[in-house]
C-alpha cells in the first residue's frame, strides 16, 4: 500500500478553518509559530478569525529570532508584534546553526556570548526578547533541549503550535504531512521527549503558494512581508530563514540581489562567505565527489577531516557515515559511496539519515539490470 | 589626473584581460557611448599601450561605426607607468570593485521615470535593454500581479489515503522561480 491524496469537495481555506477549529477544540493552549514568512502569516490570520469568532482575545504568537534573519523580515515581525490583536513572545535563544562555505561546514551558536564578545552578532538582540537567562541558563553554551521545549514553557495543558508548513514545498514536507491517516496534520515535534504535551498543527498543509497570497491579501486585506516582492523582482528564493546553511548559501546571490546591506553585514561576521559568492559558479561539485568517492569509506573519513570544521560537526558527520555504512552493506546499489559523499558535501546531515537514491539514477539502472540477470540465471 | 586623447589604433587589448560583458549589457553600454561619448578615460599601461581598464569601451569604439564617428577615432586615455604584474593587479582591482544595482532602488527610479512620462517602454528597451516582462515587474513591484492572484481560485483540500502500490499519482512540488544548479 502507498499514500495518495484524496481531493475533497471543499476549498483548502474552508478545510483549514475546520482544522483550526478542531485544534482549538482539542488543545488547552494554541500558539501560532510565526516566522515572518507568508505561510505563517496566513496561519496567523486564520487564528485571528477564530479568536474573533470565539472572543478569545489576542492571538498567542511565538517568534524564534534566529539572529541571521533578513532585516526586511525582522521589520515585518516587529510590525506584527505591535498589532493589538497579537500577543507575541519573541525568543532569542542560543542554539547551533550551520555555516557552509564551498563544501566546508562549521557550527555557529546563534546569540552566543562568545560571538557577542567578538562583535559577531549579526544584529543586536531586542531588549524585550526572552533569552536563555529567563530559563536559568546562559548564552555561553547551546540549549540542552530542543528550542520548542523552551518556547512551550509556561503554557498550560496540552499545547499546540500551529505552523505554516505546506506539503508542496518539498518532498520531505509532503511526507511529513502524509505519515498519518487520521489527524494527519497534527504531529509530534521531531526528537521531542515523549510525555511533553506539545504538538505541531500543520493546518494549511494542502495549500498552494497562490492560495496563501490570495487569502492574506483578499480575505484580510493584509500585507505579507515585503521581502517577497523584492524576491519576485529579482527571481530570488521565496524562503525566509538563515541564508548560510548548506542549501540556502548556494543561493547567496539572492541575498545580494534583495538586501545587499544584509549581505555586507554577514560578510563582516563571516568573511569567507564572499568566497562562496565569487567561486560557487565555478565550483566543480562532481569532481570533488569523484575525488573522495574513489577511496570508499576511507575517502569519507578523509572528507570529514578536511571539510567538517570543529569536533561537533565531525562527530555528527561520523554518525551519519556509520548509519550509511549499515545501509550500504545491505543494499550497496541504493546506498553507493558517491551518494554518501554527495550527502556529506551538499545535504543536511543532522536531520535524517540518507535516503536511498531513487528511480532514474544510474545506480537504480544497475540494480534493475541485476534483478533481470538474476531472474534470467534462475530461468 | 592627466588625460590624453589617443588614436584607437595605437591601443591594444592585453592577452590577460579577464572581463566579459554580456550582450544585453554591451548594448546598453553602446547606447550610452553613442549618446554621451567617453565620459571618463580608459587606463593604459604606458610602456606597451595595453589597456588595463576599459576593454569593452575600447572594443565598441573600434568596432561600432556610430561610436567611432561620435568620438572621431580618439579615446581619452590616462597612462599608468607600471609593470605587467601591477597592471594585472589593477585590472582585477578595478573589475572586482564595481557596484551592483539594487533592485528596490532601480524599481523606484523606473517608476519615477515612467510617471514623469519622459520615458516610455520603447525608451527603456532601447536605452537599458529592458524588455517588457522586466519593466512590468519593476513598475508594479508586487508578487500579486506577477502571479495573477485575483484570477486564482482556491485549490481543493485533500487528505492522505492508502492505495495499492502502483496506483499512485506523482506529486507536484513547488520550485523556486530560478532553479538551483
Amino acid at each position: 500500500m502507498t499514500r495518495q491524496r484524496l481531493f475533497l469537495d471543499m476549498s483548502c481555506v474552508d478545510a483549514a478553518r475546520a482544522r483550526i477549529r478542531h485544534v482549538y477544540d482539542t488543545f488547552d493552549t494554541v500558539c501560532v509559530q510565526f516566522s515572518g514568512g507568508k505561510d505563517s502569516t496566513a496561519v496567523l490570520y486564520l487564528a485571528k478569525e477564530i479568536h474573533e469568532e470565539r472572543g478569545l482575545g489576542p492571538v498567542k504568537v511565538i517568534f524564534r529570532d534566529e539572529e541571521m534573519v533578513s532585516p526586511l523580515v525582522v521589520d515585518y515581525v516587529m510590525k506584527i508584534r505591535d498589532y493589538d490583536w497579537v500577543d507575541m513572545e519573541w525568543y532569542c535563544l542560543p542554539y547551533g546553526a550551520e555555516v557552509w562555505i564551498l563544501g566546508r561546514r562549521e557550527s555557529a551558536i546563534l546569540w552566543s556570548q562568545r560571538r557577542k564578545d567578538l562583535g559577531e552578532w549579526v544584529r543586536p538582540m531586542p531588549e524585550f526578547a526572552i533569552n536563555a537567562t529567563h530559563f536559568g541558563l546562559t548564552h555561553e553554551k547551546p540549549l540542552p533541549e530542543s528550542v520548542d521545549y523552551y518556547t512551550m514553557q509556561g503554557k498550560p495543558g496540552r499545547v499546540a503550535f500551529i505552523t505554516g508548513v505546506r506539503a508542496n514545498e518539498s518532498m520531505i514536507r509532503y511526507r511529513s504531512c502524509v505519515q498519518k491517516l487520521h489527524e494527519n496534520y497534527i504531529v509530534s515535534p521531531y526528537k521531542m521527549k515523549k510525555g511533553i504535551p506539545l504538538k505541531f498543527a500543520k493546518i494549511i498543509y494542502d495549500w498552494q503558494m497562490d492560495d496563501v497570497l490570495k487569502f492574506i491579501t483578499e480575505e484580510h486585506g493584509a500585507e505579507y512581508c515585503p521581502y517577497y516582492d523584492i524576491a519576485a523582482m529579482t527571481g530570488s528564493n521565496t524562503r525566509v530563514g538563515i541564508p548560510l546553511h548548506s542549501v540556502a548559501i548556494r543561493r547567496i546571490g539572492d541575498v545580494i540581489a534583495t538586501e545587499p546591506e544584509f549581505y555586507d553585514r554577514l560578510v563582516e561576521v563571516y568573511p569567507r562567505i564572499d568566497s562562496q559568492r565569487r567561486m560557487w559558479p565555478d565550483f566543480d561539485v562532481e569532481a570533488l565527489i569523484e575525488l573522495y568517492s574513489k577511496d570508499g569509506f576511507d575517502g569519507a573519513g578523509k572528507f570529514i577531516d578536511e571539510f567538517m570544521l570543529g569536533p561537533s560537526m565531525q562527530r555528527r558527520a561520523r554518525a551519519f557515515v556509520a548509519q550509511f555504512r549499515n545501509k550500504h552493506i545491505q543494499d550497496p546499489h541504493s546506498y553507493p559511496i558517491n551518494w554518501l559523499i554527495r550527502n556529506l558535501l551538499l545535504n543536511e546531515i543532522n536531520v535524517t539519515s540518507a535516503s536511498p537514491i531513487g528511480p532514474g539514477t544510474k545506480a537504480h539502472a544497475v540494480r534493475s539490470t541485476e534483478i533481470v540477470e538474476v531472474v534470467l540465471d534462475e530461468s | 589626473m592627466k588625460v590624453e586623447m589617443v588614436n584607437v589604433d595605437e591601443l591594444k587589448i592585453s592577452e590577460w584581460a579577464a572581463t566579459y560583458i554580456l550582450r544585453p549589457d554591451l548594448l546598453t553600454l553602446a547606447i550610452s557611448l553613442t549618446e554621451y561619448g567617453f565620459v571618463q578615460p580608459i587606463l593604459v599601461r604606458k610602456s606597451n599601450n595595453e589597456i588595463i581598464d576599459g576593454n569593452q569601451r575600447f572594443l565598441l569604439a573600434t568596432r561600432n561605426p556610430h561610436i567611432k564617428e561620435k568620438i572621431g577615432g580618439l579615446i581619452p586615455v590616462h597612462y599608468v607607468d607600471c609593470n605587467s604584474s601591477e597592471a594585472m593587479m589593477m585590472h582585477l582591482q578595478m573589475n572586482r570593485g564595481r557596484g551592483t544595482l539594487q533592485v528596490r532602488r532601480v524599481s523606484n527610479i523606473i517608476r519615477k521615470l515612467s510617471l514623469s512620462r519622459a520615458y516610455g517602454a520603447k525608451d527603456f528597451s532601447r536605452l537599458l535593454s529592458m524588455k517588457m516582462d522586466e519593466l512590468e515587474l519593476l513598475l508594479d513591484g508586487t508578487l500579486i500581479k506577477m502571479r495573477k492572484i485575483p484570477q486564482h481560485t482556491y485549490s481543493r483540500a485533500w487528505v492522505p489515503i492508502e492505495v495499492p502500490a502502483g496506483e499512485e499519482k506523482p506529486v507536484v512540488i513547488e520550485r523556486p522561480p530560478n532553479p538551483d544548479r
